[in-house]
């Protein structure tokens, strides 16, 4: 089968600035796609590309296997949402939502038809005579959607989709918006920054990054098995280890980190001598009392406790100096270790994932700021 | 020392209420959130305090003073808002040094304070940059540093991190707090991210229609929320409605349907109330069969989140339950249409009344 979208070499140039570099990506029928990735790696130029509000420097865009290069944004076949909704201030629901099938000139039934239908499924019946400034966020936004529905595009664009709204209510909405989505056999690609949000919703996530897609995988996929060091900090986030290989055996490696420190990891598929980074992510570093056989043990104190909404997120100095973060989920009858305390550090060899260390050092490769 | 005090503060737009009848009090040195769903009034709020709007009743105090009337640049406070206001044309320095040279400051100590908030931000090594050459953290942080040059010992800040990138919030959320500590101040911060303020905060004020409707400890507010609205608010919560069936010592058996009874360590209420019974689906605690409130379901769906995994299941009685648990190396995760068994801990659940405008209303987020 075709994919229903497909970019081939796509290039956008802005000035000297290379906003996309030569992007290959294929989207199924029905299938749901979070392009996942910071402040300017070029998102929303690719939702746009795919739009037609922009038109490529390089390379080819297909839609339904057709070119569509060229070809104005309501020949596409595809609706593209805003992050700021943009309905019609002066019209109230039902006017806003029937927009695109007055313009097709459908018959008063088939706009009836479609227009209460597509309401029904954003549970906005009950408001269609509101107008957009007495609706909440959250409504407003369900109007929009609705009027893309409406339009009969088989395509939602959707840029940002839940970035004006509360953090509470994206997550209600997220999960309202993708069996939506799935019922109604749509596909849908949507741009977000929010981690969580891609890993919760999508079939597929793209991370883009300046430019590039960095990785692209479901949602497990791209969890457990990051290829760089930048998806692994982006996505989820992770603890770093420098250190160089001091041995390679038929179990794992050993890397020695400053201060003389030692850890095994499962991987061996780097040399010894090689400068490597170690990763670890927060949640599969545990906190005890004693030695876990097996593990990887390191003595700690713990700096600072936050409480992170349903887990405790501990800071922790090691005897190298290093700081560590541990991530534990918190169950009703646990009670969270203190400031002061000291804790052995377990983590299992297997948790760890290696990567060469970066050319541009490590810094720019995890930095948020 | 900067402690401030509303006393029932109330601010109509025509006729709606955004504020109503608000007291509230920060202490000195005291780090508060305030949350609330949009248009809860949070903003309002932080803006009067701020001086930019009028309440129509109540007074505001700020270290035992009325400061009702007066105009913002004289009540001492540092204010920083989500759109960054840095002068493009002003490089890094020029822009933490605006706001002491205009007020007459001496030189000298000028430049000693802007050195002191410029390592204290971490951006020393940038101090010629332009703003349109720095990233939007980054001149958050110097919006920031610019405030504080006030010397003012209380900080409003109105979504300091909303334009910015979730990863670089979490990031400079603790970045916040690590300066309002070191520096001593009081802040008040207004968010829409229920996480950003469980995490930096010493005391969280949840509002929703203009009033507050609890506040406390983080900790506190998110496992013993006083009222539904709260507990659906501060985190997600399996919600089941239910019939006090008894009351005992220990606590309260509520009887949730279809032979389904589950047991709560709380003690409010009598035989025949009608409540509402909610947990976090963290709390719950999968394949325990013996435990105390033990339930059994079909898992109906099934959504990874990076490193939990969150489960619904179908219960005899028809009701949905969600459970979020990590995910454990080598064991195999769970699959749809497979059956389950799991409980909830008693101290984990929590027992309403049950709300006079119905349920959905009371947990409504818009």
């Amino acid at each position: 089968m075709l994919p229903l979208v497909e970019l081939v070499n796509v290039t956008k140039r802005f000035g000297k600035i290379t906003a996309l570099n030569r992007i290959n990506l294929s989207v199924e029928d029905g299938e749901y796609l979070c392009i996942l990735g910071p402040t300017g790696a070029g998102k929303t130029t690719l939702l746009r590309l795919i739009a037609g509000l922009l038109e490529p420097d390089e390379g080819e865009i297909y839609i339904e296997g057709r070119k569509v290069n060229k070809v104005p944004p309501e020949e596409r076949n595809a609706a593209y949402m805003f992050q700021n909704y943009a309905l019609f201030p002066h019209m109230n629901v039902w006017r806003n939502v029937s927009f695109g099938p007055i313009i097709k000139e459908w018959n008063q039934k088939r706009i009836n038809d479609v227009t209460s239908e597509v309401l029904e499924m954003v549970r906005l019946g009950e408001r269609k005579n509101a107008y957009p400034h007495e609706l909440s966020g959250g409504m407003q936004q369900r109007v929009a959607l609705a009027r893309g529905i409406a339009s009969g595009a088989r395509i939602l664009l959707l840029d940002e989709p839940f970035g004006a709204l509360d953090a509470r209510l994206r997550v209600n909405l997220r999960t309202h918006l993708k069996s939506l989505v799935k019922d109604q056999r749509l596909t849908a690609i949507h741009v977000t920054h929010d981690q969580e949000e891609a890993l919760m919703v999508s079939d597929r996530i793209a991370i883009l990054r300046e430019g590039r897609i960095e990785q692209i995988g479901s949602p497990q996929e791209i969890y457990t098995n990051p290829k760089s060091i930048f998806t692994i900090s982006f996505v989820g986030g992770a603890n770093f280890f420098e250190g160089v290989v001091s041995r390679v055996n038929e179990f794992g490696s050993e890397i020695e980190l400053r201060g003389g420190l030692r850890i095994h990891v499962s991987d061996r598929s780097r040399n010894v001598g090689e400068r490597v980074v170690v990763a670890v992510r927060r949640e599969h570093i545990s906190l005890g009392k004693s030695r876990r056989r097996g593990f990887n043990n390191l003595l700690g104190e713990i700096e600072d406790v936050m409480f992170v909404g349903g887990s405790m997120e501990y800071m922790i100095k090691l005897e190298n100096d290093m700081t560590l973060f541990s991530r534990i989920l918190l169950k009703g009858s646990s009670t969270p270790l203190r400031r002061g305390e000291i804790v052995i550090i377990s983590f299992h060899p297997r948790e760890c994932r290696i990567f060469e260390y970066p050319r541009r050092g490590l810094l720019k490769e995890i930095e948020a700021i | 020392m900067p402690e401030v005090r509303l006393v029932n503060v109330t601010k109509r737009y025509g006729r709606i209420l955004a504020n109503d009848h608000v007291n509230l009090t920060i202490r000195d040195g005291e780090y508060i959130s305030v949350i609330g769903p949009s248009g809860c009034g949070k903003s309002t709020l932080i803006k009067s305090i701020a001086g930019i709007i009028e309440p129509d009743e109540g007074e505001i105090y700020i270290d035992g003073k009325i400061v009702n009337n007066i105009p913002i640049e004289d009540r001492g406070i540092g204010y920083v808002f989500q759109n960054i206001a840095l002068f493009p044309h002003m490089n890094v320095w020029e822009n933490i040094t605006y706001g002491p040279d205009v007020k007459g400051f001496l030189p000298e100590e000028t430049k000693t304070i802007a050195r002191e908030m410029i390592e204290m931000i971490k951006v020393s090594a940038r101090i010629d940059a332009y703003p349109d050459e720095l990233s939007g953290g980054t001149q958050q942080k110097i919006a920031v540093a610019r405030a504080l040059m006030s010397r003012s010992s209380l900080m409003l800040l109105d979504e300091p991190l909303g334009a910015l990138d979730l990863k670089v919030r979490s990031v400079l959320r603790y970045e916040l707090r690590r300066i309002a500590k070191a520096l001593g101040i009081t802040v008040l911060h207004v968010t829409h991210d229920q996480e950003e303020a469980m995490s930096i905060s010493d005391r969280i004020v949840v509002m929703r229609k203009g009033r507050i409707v609890e506040s406390g400890k983080p900790l506190q507010l998110y496992m013993k929320p006083k009222n539904l609205f709260t507990a659906n608010f501060v985190g997600e919560a399996n919600f089941l409605v239910g019939k006090i069936e008894k009351v005992s010592e220990k606590g309260l058996l509520i009887d949730i349907g279809n032979g389904l009874k589950v047991f709560s360590t709380e003690s409010k209420g009598n035989i025949g109330d009608r409540v509402v019974v909610a947990f976090r689906p963290e709390f719950v605690i999968l394949k325990e069969k013996n435990d105390e409130n033990a339930f059994f379901g079909e898992i109906t769906r099934i959504v990874y989140s990076g490193s939990l995994v969150r489960i619904t299941v179908e219960t005899a009685s028809g009701d949905e339950i969600l459970i979020k648990n990590p995910l454990k190396f080598g064991e195999p995760p769970p699959e749809t249409g497979e059956k389950l068994t799991f409980s909830i801990p008693p101290e984990n659940v929590l027992v309403y009344p049950y709300p006079e405008a119905g349920l959905h209303k009371e947990l409504s987020l818009e």
